[in-house]
Parts: structure tokens; sequence; C-alpha cells
């Protein structure tokens, strides 16, 4: 296991998951992208702080 | 205000609890101590202030209603990031095949969060969805306690039309992303809510929520109903320069 965590590079990764995907991106559209996507890991970060328990299952939908 | 020193906390929280004075006029009066004291600071407090009056408003509304409890909603800024991550995944996943056929049809900023909003990995919206299931639990709690719960449904008031950044205890930020930052951790989880817009003066109203458990949609009605007839909600026709 590394010591230390590898950087997040959102370029690469944008790359790569738009051609898993079909998505074409615009050169023009890559910095934006990028900002979009430091902005959810920023939020990813602050949800896997909070500590759950494992028997707390996913809400995807609500009933009275 | 006393003129000959400042009133302790605990002071104004009386007097605004027993109806002596209002959190509107306690606020109004701090900022324009501060505006005369420092010129510079007075640079600040147009929009500095315009977040402390929406919080003093719904503080005002709610003695109004009869208010008398402050409940906190637990970890409202990880609920604010957890529907953020789920409504990009959700959009994303709606809109996929047209942001591969016709991605020109996008407004811009919409298409480039969408098209993140694609790439978020699996386990990043799994964990937002979990962490729903336990804030949900915790708000529902608190209806146990109140019936009705009351919060600024804005940070400050409406921005102008086509105004894409505000500033926010002094940082620079985009409009649509956080406008509803007072909004969000109660939309979240589906909670029944009507916004009432409360008037400052003859400018652009601010708006108050009232929240209340699933399905109690009366309660909510109610309770805006009363500040319409009292005199404490009302949307007449603003004046745009203010």
């Amino acid at each position: 296991m590394p010591e230390t965590r590898t950087p997040y590079e959102p370029e690469s990764y944008a790359a790569a998951a738009a051609a898993l995907l079909g998505l074409v991106l615009d050169p023009a559209w890559i910095a934006p992208v990028n900002a979009n996507l430091r902005v959810l890991a920023a939020a990813a970060e602050l949800v896997e702080a909070f500590p759950l328990a494992d028997e707390i299952d996913a809400a995807p939908r609500f009933e009275a | 205000m006393s003129a000959t020193g400042s009133p302790t906390a605990a002071t104004i929280a009386a007097a605004i609890a027993h109806g002596r004075t209002t959190a509107r006029e306690v606020v109004t009066a701090a900022l324009d101590r501060i505006g005369r004291l420092d010129g510079r600071v007075g640079a600040f407090t147009d929009v500095l202030s315009a977040r402390a009056l929406a919080r003093a408003d719904a503080q005002d509304a709610a003695r109004r209603l009869g208010a008398r409890r402050k409940v906190e909603l637990p970890e409202a800024h990880r609920a604010r990031a957890a529907a953020y991550l789920i409504t990009a995944a959700e959009g994303a996943t709606l809109h996929l095949d047209r942001l591969r056929t016709r991605p020109q049809d996008f407004d811009p900023a919409v298409r480039d969060r969408l098209i993140a909003g694609a790439m978020i990995p699996a386990p990043h919206v799994e964990r937002a969805q979990r962490f729903r299931r336990w804030y949900r639990a915790r708000v529902l709690e608190l209806f146990e306690t109140v019936d009705v719960i009351l919060a600024p449904a804005t940070p400050c008031r409406a921005p102008r039309g086509g105004q894409t950044h505000f500033v926010l205890d002094g940082v620079t930020l985009p409009v649509r992303a956080n406008i509803g930052v007072f909004t969000q951790p109660i939309s979240f989880i589906g909670l029944p809510v009507v916004a009432a817009p409360i008037r400052l003066d003859a400018g652009l109203p601010l708006g108050v929520q009232i929240i209340a458990a699933p399905w109690r949609e009366d309660l909510v009605l109610r309770a805006a109903r009363h500040l319409e007839r009292t005199g404490v909600s009302a949307a007449p026709i603003a004046e745009f320069d203010r």
C-alpha cells in the first residue's frame, strides 16, 4: 500500500470517463468540466468524512 | 440600544424574546454603528448585512408566529454536499443521451455540470444516498417536538436577472450554485415547504421557509396564511433600484 495518496487529476480522469460514457468533449469545455469535477470531489470528501453504520442503507425514495 | 455602552447579548436576546425590540432593529443598529466607526468597513457591510438581515427577518417572522424554540438541522452542510452529488448524478443520467447527441442545445454552465455529474464514481453517489437516510431520520426526530420550522429561503435578496455571482460572507460565489444553500438541506429529504416573501422596504423581499414534516402541508399553509393575514408576509410590486 502506498503511504501517500496519488493526487487527483480531473483532466485525465475526465478524458478516460468521457470515452467510457461515449461523450465527446470540446476542448473549450475541459476547464469548466474540471472545475465541476473538483467541486464534486470536495462534496464527496465531505460526505465520506461522516461515519455511517453499515446497516444504514441508501434512501433513493421516500414513503410517508 | 443604550447610548452609554453596548448591551450584552443576553440583554438583547431577552429584549427580542419579550417583543421590546426586533432582531431586525438590533442588526440594523449594529450595522449602523459599524458604518459610523469605520467607513472602510462600510464597503463590505452591504453584502454582509444582506445575510445578517435575512437571518434577522426569519427570526422576527418566527416570533410573530409565536415560535419559542431554536432547533438545529444536524450536519446541514453535509446534507448540501450530498444533495449536490445526488442531483448532479441524477441530472446527468436523465440527460446523458442528449449530452451525446446534441450538447450544443444546453446552456453551457448546465452542460458542463451535467458532464461532470455523469462522471461521479458510483460509491460517491451511494454514500450520499446512505447519508440521506441518516439525515432524514435525524430531521424527522426534530418534528417529534416541533410542528413547523422557519428558516431563511435565500442568503440575500433576489439577485438581478442575468447576475452570475454574488458575495456571501466576503467570498464571491456563483449565484446558481449557492442561491439554494438554505433550501437544499430541506428539499433533499422532500419536506413540504412554503416560501413566504417577507417585505423589508419598497425593494425586493426576502424569503422565509415554513417547513413541516412529510404530509403536513396543512401546517405550512396555515402558518403562511397567518403571516399573510398579520402583514408579516407580503409581495407588493417591488422597486428594482433597491
